[in-house]
């Protein structure tokens, strides 16, 4: 059995989702839907399949979000058409939500009325005559609920179990498509509900103002304030918390794979999985502290209402960019990690603003160019001060974060031109009133978030990073082994040199070098050619390929002999490879290039189609070409 | 259209012309692009609201309508016909 879970936005929907199926919930995969829809499992009636839809207003759609809910209640054939419906309420508003209820009433679906927040409309002094209620709905069980602390559970449960199918004699919603008719049906509605709601509900006192905070958070010059000094704190402690567990899974993987290669015989298998699948698996598993720490710390503010007061206040700086307030957010989180920003999109209702918004996503610079950025750095931008007190190389750091920026904002501009949309930007947003986060949601969002990350975008990753474990490792001629090494002219002395043969007679290897004449103009070797290509798995990448290349061993962006054996790179000519402008350049194809298999397969999942991760990645990889081309025709 | 809630006031203000602190009653909604999401979210003639926050540089406003505080934007405010208390 299929239960729909429907209500408008703010009334404690999601808080009654995860009480009812806990973590036994997914996204939903239902044919036709583009918008995501989390299915799960009831505690206690697993037969019972809770489907989650967007809150909305009202049945006539105004967004796309409306328009899919309109599509599946009005179809019976449906794939997510259920076969019974719970529209949970805010009780402390009882005359807007009802609007919603009052349709949903006359779709001929056995439906359960949840009057849920009960705590505050019983602080706001609000009482509700249930019977009256009823009266003017038979047929529906009314249930009072308070999702936040449970309240009210095992009544709705056993609702759900006592529902019944017997057939249902109610006059049919009328589904008219023309706005003239559905705005004279919405206001009957809203006069029928004004004089129940009046009938029903009585208000005792009117006592504390829950928006009081607004005198600050929403305030126009001290609002943005605190909003610059909350990203401050969120963003101080994700990257401060996120690198312990980040480390421990990258030295975890790395003593893994050593074992398996002391441990196992050597061979293929061998290889694939202690080169292959394992680091494929880390490469998945590295992006969960960051993952799960930004979408706690968005958890936060969007339980607390305050995220509501963000895109009211971010939302005029936002839209000449074609996007709207809510895009900020996903741009933010993208300075530590495009990928949970990218899914932070979804809160985006309008299809346009929310693909400009993970179109661009990228282009924010993340954490993982950190380390590219510090060693091209370190090597060709002289570490001395400008007018006494500028550190020249923490100005081109600063200077690549703007320039990633503003071609964010550029790129924006560009594609609102492009781009159309059947729905009109618009915002009418409810501001919630302030309370304090209920921990349980913000657990289950950040579960449900990073879960969904690991196994549906996890697989997409894996398989590319074994395909570049296998062309990286692989050549015509199979994989090099010591005793062939002398058969290439060379005689190898140690393991690093042995890799690093390997790896310029390996399929990417041969690549680099093939690609040696494109990269030219950048002012690249074919050896930089060979880190481009690897580095697709993810930008920090390039750090450790160019490591193994030049045989050093110790492998990081701090590395002195990494940074000495770079500096001392020369084309065939003598020149040196690693010039200043080779290096920008090199920066500057960072900026722009969508080097991140993750982003991209991300991407594939939240757009749902192939098309829009394409377009993005080749796009990018034109502008991160001919910006490259054009600092190193400048600067050389 | 005749129906009663299409109602132009001559001597009326639009929403978006109120400052934050004004008091008014809702004296219609004109057609346009978000009417029906006006009505939805409560929008309708004789509910009285208070402007609680504008935004800077022209940007959305917050009404308190009732238990709830809605924002919306300047050209969605135009839409909101108001007789000013």
């Amino acid at each position: 059995m299929k239960i729909a879970l429907l209500g408008n936005p703010n009334t404690g929907k999601s808080s009654v989702f995860n009480l009812l199926t806990g973590l036994n919930q997914k996204v939903g995969n239902f044919t036709g839907v583009t918008v995501e829809l989390k299915s799960g499992k009831i505690n206690g009636a697993a037969d019972v399949q809770l489907v989650d839809f967007p809150g909305v207003y009202s049945l006539f759609p105004n967004s796309g979000e409306e328009q899919i809910v309109m599509d599946v209640l009005s179809n019976s054939e449906h794939d997510a058409h259920p076969d019974a419906i719970v529209t949970v309420v805010d009780s402390s508003n009882l005359e807007r939500n009802l609007l919603l209820f009052d349709q949903i009433y006359e779709l001929n679906i056995p439906n359960i009325l949840v009057l849920n927040m009960a705590d505050v409309s019983s602080r706001a002094g609000l009482k509700t005559n249930i019977d009256k209620l009823s009266a003017a709905y038979p047929d529906v069980q009314i249930i009072e609920m308070n999702a936040r602390v449970g309240l009210g559970k095992e009544r709705l449960l056993e609702a759900i179990k006592s529902l019944s199918f017997a057939s249902i004699t109610q006059t049919v919603f009328p589904f008219k498509a023309d706005v003239e008719e559905q705005n004279a049906d919405t206001l009957a509605r809203r006069k029928k509900i004004e004089s129940l709601v009046e009938a029903c509900q009585t208000r005792e006192k009117n006592n504390r103002d829950r928006f009081i905070l607004d005198k600050w958070f929403a305030h126009p010059v001290l609002g943005y304030g605190i909003f610059i000094l909350v990203l401050f704190v969120i963003f101080q402690s994700v990257f401060a918390l996120a690198s312990y567990p980040m480390d421990w899974i990258d030295m975890g993987f790395s003593w893994m794979t050593e074992a398996l290669h002391n441990n196992l015989p050597p061979g293929v298998l061998t290889n694939l999985f202690s080169d292959g699948i394992l680091p494929g698996i880390g490469g998945v598993l590295i992006f969960i502290p960051q993952i799960a720490l930004l979408f706690f710390f968005l958890g936060v503010l969007e339980e607390t209402g305050y995220l509501s007061r963000v895109i009211f206040l971010m939302d005029r700086l936002m839209r000449p960019l074609g996007l709207n307030g809510r895009s900020v957010v996903p741009l933010i989180s993208s300075l530590a990690c495009a990928i949970p920003g990218i899914m932070a999109a979804r809160t985006i209702a309008n299809w346009k603003e929310r693909l400009i918004t993970i179109f661009v996503a990228p282009l924010m610079s993340c954490s993982a160019r950190i380390p590219v950025y510090t060693v091209l750095i370190a090597i060709v931008i002289p570490d001395k001060d400008i007018w006494g007190f500028i550190n020249l190389q923490g100005l081109v750091l600063l200077g690549l974060y703007l320039l990633g920026l503003v071609s964010a904002l550029l790129m924006a501009v560009v594609l609102k031109m492009f781009i159309k949309s059947k729905y009109k930007s618009f915002l009418l947003l409810e501001l919630p009133p302030y309370k304090g986060p209920r921990w349980g949601n913000v657990i289950v969002t950040m579960w449900a978030k990073t879960r969904s990350f690991v196994f549906d975008a996890g697989k997409i990753i894996l398989a590319i990073s074994i395909l570049i474990w296998y062309t990286a490792s692989y050549g015509p001629k199979g994989q090099v082994s010591a005793l062939e090494a002398g058969a290439f002219g060379t005689t190898v002395e140690n393991e690093g040199e042995l890799a690093a043969l390997r790896l310029e007679n390996s399929y990417i290897g041969i690549m680099g070098q093939t690609i040696e004449p494109v990269l030219r103009p950048l002012g690249y070797d074919w050896k930089i050619g060979i880190g481009l290509i690897a580095s697709f798995a993810a930008r920090e990448v390039f750090v450790g390929t160019m490591a193994t290349i030049y045989s050093v061993h110790d492998a990081d962006e701090n590395s002195k002999t990494l940074m000495e054996k770079m500096r001392s790179q020369t084309f065939k000519n003598g020149q040196p490879v690693y010039t200043l402008a080779t290096g920008v350049s090199l920066m500057v194809f960072y900026v722009y290039a969508l080097q991140c298999m993750a982003t991209v397969a991300v991407v594939k999942k939240e757009t749902n189609s192939w098309k829009w991760p394409i377009i993005q990645l080749v796009s990018m990889g034109v502008i991160a070409y001919l910006a490259a081309w054009i600092t190193y025709q400048i600067l050389a | 259209m005749s129906s009663s809630y299409f109602c132009y006031s001559m001597i009326g203000f639009n929403l978006s012309d109120l400052k934050v602190g004004d008091k008014a009653t809702i004296s219609g909604l004109s057609t346009g692009d978000n009417h029906t999401a006006l009505l939805a979210l409560g929008f309708m003639r004789g509910k009285s609201i208070e402007v609680s926050l504008r935004a800077p540089f022209n940007g959305p406003m917050a009404v308190r309508m009732g238990q709830t505080l809605v924002s919306l934007r300047p050209e969605e405010a135009l839409q909101v016909f108001v007789d000013k208390l």
